[in-house]
């Protein structure tokens, strides 16, 4: 931690140090049990570097959290950063700050006070703390408040203040753990990208839980998706979108239509699939090629609908729900035994189709996505 | 309004706190709690009703009795008393005797309080809990039941101090020895408050703090301790206002060393000075009074908890062998204390004369349990006390209830007055009940309420004794209500009366099995407190109503200690056994719904 005094406006980066590496980390909370909380999970976090851990509940996200931040001892498996080790750190000493989805606001503090608590721990004379408060406070228009008990905040307020403790120290790693979950949707969104502009200007390394999908795509440079215990895949939110590992991950990871299929060829990167009748080609993911039974991932905005009279599209389908959501429509439709959904963006008045309708339908193959089943 | 606001007392039941907030506890969110009723509504018959009684239950149970000790104390006779405490060196010594007992009683009970609590949330050691238990035994023994075991051990000729070290001190003989015998029987209510209170912070807060850099002796300096102190103010208020009410302890332990509530009995029952008594009782209000103001206002400037989000982690465990080593050191000294106290009570019971004939006997349960005094009064105490315990608890709850949901404006008022039943010492209730319930009690003429008081009045004046039981017992039912009811989504409520159901079926419906563990732990401590109380009742005994409490009392001044301890092995099982009853009473409640 570097103590000289910065305006947060100074766009520094600190892309030097700040690598995060876990490897191999298993957590077993009750001895002698086997369930593992954390199951195995190896991941490298570059400086500077925002990435998010995705997840359902229950999937081992907050433990890995907390075993970074000092409050867990994994059961095995190390920690480091920047090559030093980790686990032989207490949580006082480690560089890192952790929010909590509960802000844990010291109540018998103002605001001031609570922010300043790091740097008075540190060791740093008044009239620093009291400057770096300041400049904090002033960054997160907090000023006014400063003087406050957290109690006579309100949420967002309370929500700005945690982020200020945590950052005002710079760690060189800092934590979230659904930081934002106890917002309205407006507020969300806006801390999202003041969070992001903050950790962009400090250069610091982040790891942040979210439970939102929205969240992980809108923030990260690299979203983790786990399951129980196990990384199913880690990649930009783009690649995770389209490009997902699993069947699993496709369907945590947005709306998805899924088709049992079997190839009939397949290259390093595209396969041959026959679907209604029509041989499409389609891009694949590299383990498509070692096995013949497949899945056929395509997302609601990639299929083509078309009403009955015009007769293009190899398949029909009957609407069974058409749900207008002001830039686009998104349809529930049945095709034979399956039911599938569709999305059409920013249609015309009346090219929305009305529900009972017949359609045909086809799809966009180079924005499907074949994968192991 | 906060004193039970993160507090809960739960005697015998240490799982009461968690299981009375697993079901509702309220959701995670930054909304600050809403006041229930709904707004501007006017206040339903129902709710009418139950506040009426509540204020004219607190004004017969505290009210008036107070009243009668104030205008006596200002009588004529009562101020030849008073005024000496501006002109005399005793009297003042006395005064300041007593405030002196209330606040080392207070600041080290507190302190043991804390010490036990802390181990006990945040340590792992082997025998947690039976330590955990044996902190709470002194809750069914009489205090003084303390004091005849600690003058065995360590009084003049006694078997530890001159039997085993060959000295002949007098030194436990006044402050040392009331202090020591006082916390440690006062400390379990002391002790659950803080244990609760403990359980409940957010390890969040600590988390935040050791991960912003701060040591742990910083987080526990900076963070723990100051999140507590409203229940470290609880804590020394409870064991101020015991320590200074109690009058059989100084009588049997306090050697020269003279206090004013022993002062109020000696003037009333050995001098027939009634307006004396009422003086001495006013002077002994006043410190507690002001300790019960003190400590009202810490704890709201402390209770700024809010709730925002779900707790997250788990309890810290402090490992630190520096900050281990003494505190278990320390922990294991009061459990041992405890075992030897009471092994010496149970084996005094046994033997003919404990450290100077140890054959073994059953001749001291033969006089208390055949005698006709000692059977009279373990029935007459049994009877008493069990007609109190469902008034105390319901009226408790009643108050919370009022104070939690029902009222608006004045629900700081009603809290405020139903909890200065705990700032009024005992002493102060049992002179006051002398005075206002010897004669008929008249409002404008108009008879209101028969002769309580005596041994010609209604059922032997067993009515003023059940009332002043009733008296002691019902700030700590409202307290633990308070802290029950304040977990409670309103919003459960009001599902129910959105469904239909009217306001009282929503109470007995939703809100009495939510907050049954709370009701439970009321009605217990209520049960336990009124078997072991002495300072009221001691001057509202007749020869109809005999209690326990006083034949214990008796036989310690005395000095025959094997007859005590047999009445006090007989009174503690009768608790155990109470308390059993109630457990699974209240639990049957609950399966049958
Ligand atoms: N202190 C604990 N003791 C025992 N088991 C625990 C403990 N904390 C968590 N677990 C278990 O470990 C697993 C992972 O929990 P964790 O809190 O890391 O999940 P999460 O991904 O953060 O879930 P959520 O999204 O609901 O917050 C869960 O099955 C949980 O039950
Ligand atoms: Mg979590």
């Amino acid at each position: 931690m570097s103590t000289e005094t910065a305006t947060p406006a100074m766009h520094q980066t600190r892309s030097a140090s700040g690598r995060l590496e876990l490897t191999d980390l298993v957590k077993i909370y009750e001895p002698g049990s086997d369930v593992r909380a954390v199951d195995g999970v190896s991941l490298q976090i570059e400086p500077g570097e925002f990435v998010t851990l995705l997840g359902p509940s229950g999937c081992g996200k907050t433990t890995i959290l907390r075993t970074v931040a000092g409050f867990e001892t994994p059961t095995s498996g190390s920690l480091t950063l920047d090559g030093k080790n980790l686990l032989r750190q207490s949580p006082s000493r480690r560089p890192v700050s952790m929010v909590f989805q509960s802000y844990a606001l010291f109540p018998h503090m103002t605001v001031r006070e609570n922010v300043g608590y790091g740097l008075k721990a540190a060791g740093i004379r008044t009239r620093q703390v009291n400057e770096r408060v300041d400049e904090a406070l002033e960054s997160m228009s907090l000023s006014p408040y400063a003087d406050r008990a957290p109690a006579q905040l309100s949420g967002g307020q309370q929500q700005r203040v945690a982020l200020a403790r945590a950052m005002v120290t710079r760690p060189e790693v800092m934590l979230f753990d659904e930081p934002l979950s106890n917002l309205d949707a407006a507020l969300r969104e806006h801390m999202r990208l003041e969070i992001r502009r903050l950790q962009r200007q400090l250069g610091t390394t982040a790891l942040y839980v979210t439970h939102d999908q929205a969240e992980a795509m809108a923030m990260s440079d690299r979203v983790v998706v786990m399951n129980s215990g196990r990384i199913e895949q880690v990649g930009p939110p783009r690649e995770i979108y389209r490009r997902p590992a699993s069947r699993f991950v496709a369907g945590f990871v947005g709306r998805a239509n899924f088709f049992d299929i079997q190839r009939r060829s397949a290259d390093e990167t595209s396969a041959e699939v026959e679907l209604w009748g029509r041989v499409y080609t389609v891009p694949a993911h590299p383990r498509a090629r070692e096995t013949e039974d497949l899945t056929l991932l395509v997302r609601p905005e990639s299929l083509k609908l078309t009403p009955e009279s015009g007769e293009s599209g190899p398949a029909t389908a009957v609407v069974t729900a058409a749900v207008f959501m002001g830039d686009r429509v998104e349809y529930e439709l049945t095709s034979g035994e399956s039911r599938l959904l569709a999305t059409v963006m920013d249609p015309a008045e009346d090219q929305i189709i009305p529900e009972g309708s017949q359609v045909r339908l086809d799809l966009i193959p180079e924005r499907a996505w074949l994968l192991p089943a | 309004m906060t004193v039970g606001s993160v507090t809960a007392v739960t005697p015998g039941t240490p799982a009461a706190p968690e299981t009375g907030g697993s079901a509702a506890t309220l959701p995670p969110g930054r909304s600050k709690r809403r006041r229930r009723g709904g707004s501007g509504r006017r206040m339903d018959g129902i709710t009418l009703a139950m506040l009426l009684l509540v204020i004219a239950a607190l004004t017969l149970l505290i009210g008036l009795p107070v009243l009668n000790v104030l205008s006596e104390a200002f009588s004529e006779d009562g101020w030849a008393v008073l005024e000496r405490f501006f002109t005399s060196p005793v009297q003042r010594g006395m005064f300041v005797n007593t405030v002196v007992l209330g606040l080392v009683t207070g600041v080290i009970g507190t302190a043991v309080a804390f010490m036990l609590a802390y181990a006990q949330a945040r340590m792992r050691f082997p025998g947690k809990r039976i330590v955990h238990l044996l902190t709470l035994v002194p809750i069914i023994s009489p205090p003084f039941a303390v004091a005849a075991s600690t003058i065995t051990l360590f009084g003049r000729s006694g078997m530890i101090t001159e039997g085993f070290f060959g000295l002949r001190s007098d030194f436990i003989y006044g402050l040392p020895g009331l202090t020591f015998v006082l916390a440690l029987s006062y400390l379990p209510l002391a002790y659950l408050n803080l244990l609760g209170m403990i359980r409940a912070l957010d390890p969040a807060h600590e988390e935040a703090a050791s991960s912003l850099g701060a040591s742990r002796w910083r987080v526990f300096r900076t963070v723990t301790l100051p999140m507590l102190v409203p229940g470290f103010g609880g804590a020394f208020l409870l064991l101020f206002v015991e320590a200074i009410s109690d009058l059989s302890n100084p009588l049997v332990l306090g050697g020269d060393y003279s206090v004013l509530a022993s002062s109020a009995y000696n003037a009333i029952i050995g001098q027939y000075n009634l307006p004396g008594g009422a003086a001495y009782a006013l002077v002994l209000m006043i410190p507690a009074v002001a300790v019960f103001i003190i400590q009202r206002y810490w704890a709201q400037r402390g209770s700024h908890i809010s709730v925002t989000g779900k707790p997250s982690g788990k309890p810290p465990t402090t490992t630190a062998p520096a900050i281990v080593l003494p505190v278990l050191a320390g922990v294991y000294l009061f459990a041992a204390t405890v075992v030897l106290l009471y092994g010496t009570i149970i084996v005094g019971a046994f033997v003919r004369i404990l450290g100077v004939n140890n054959s073994f006997t059953l001749d001291n349960f033969e006089y208390v349990l055949t005698g006709n005094i000692g059977s009279e009064a373990m029935v007459h105490t049994i009877r008493m006390a069990l007609v109190a315990t469902p008034i105390a608890g319901v009226l408790g709850m009643l108050v919370a209830w009022l104070v939690v949901t029902k009222l608006r404006r004045g629900a700081g008022l009603l809290d405020f007055l139903g909890m200065l039943g705990i700032a009024i010492p005992g002493t102060v209730i049992g002179i006051g009940y002398l005075l206002s319930y010897s004669t008929p009690t008249t409002v404008f003429g108009v008879p209101l309420l028969p002769t309580l008081v005596g041994g010609s009045a209604a059922f032997g004046g067993a009515i003023a004794i059940v009332m002043a039981f009733c008296s002691s017992s019902t700030p700590s039912g409202q307290r633990v209500g308070i802290a029950a009811l304040k977990q409670i989504d309103p919003s459960l409520e009001e599902a129910s009366q959105s469904l239909g159901v009217s306001s009282a079926g929503t109470f007995r419906r939703i809100t009495l099995p939510l907050i049954r563990p709370a009701f439970m732990a009321a009605l217990m401590y209520a049960f336990a407190s009124a078997m072991t109380s002495i300072s009221a009742v001691i001057f509202l005994t007749t020869p109809n109503a005999r209690l326990l409490t006083q034949q214990i009392h008796n036989m310690v001044e005395r000095g025959q200690f094997g007859n005590a301890f047999a009445y006090c092995v007989v009174l503690m099982v009768i608790v155990l056994i109470a308390m059993l009853a109630i457990h699974l009473l209240t639990k049957r409640m609950r399966s049958v719904r």
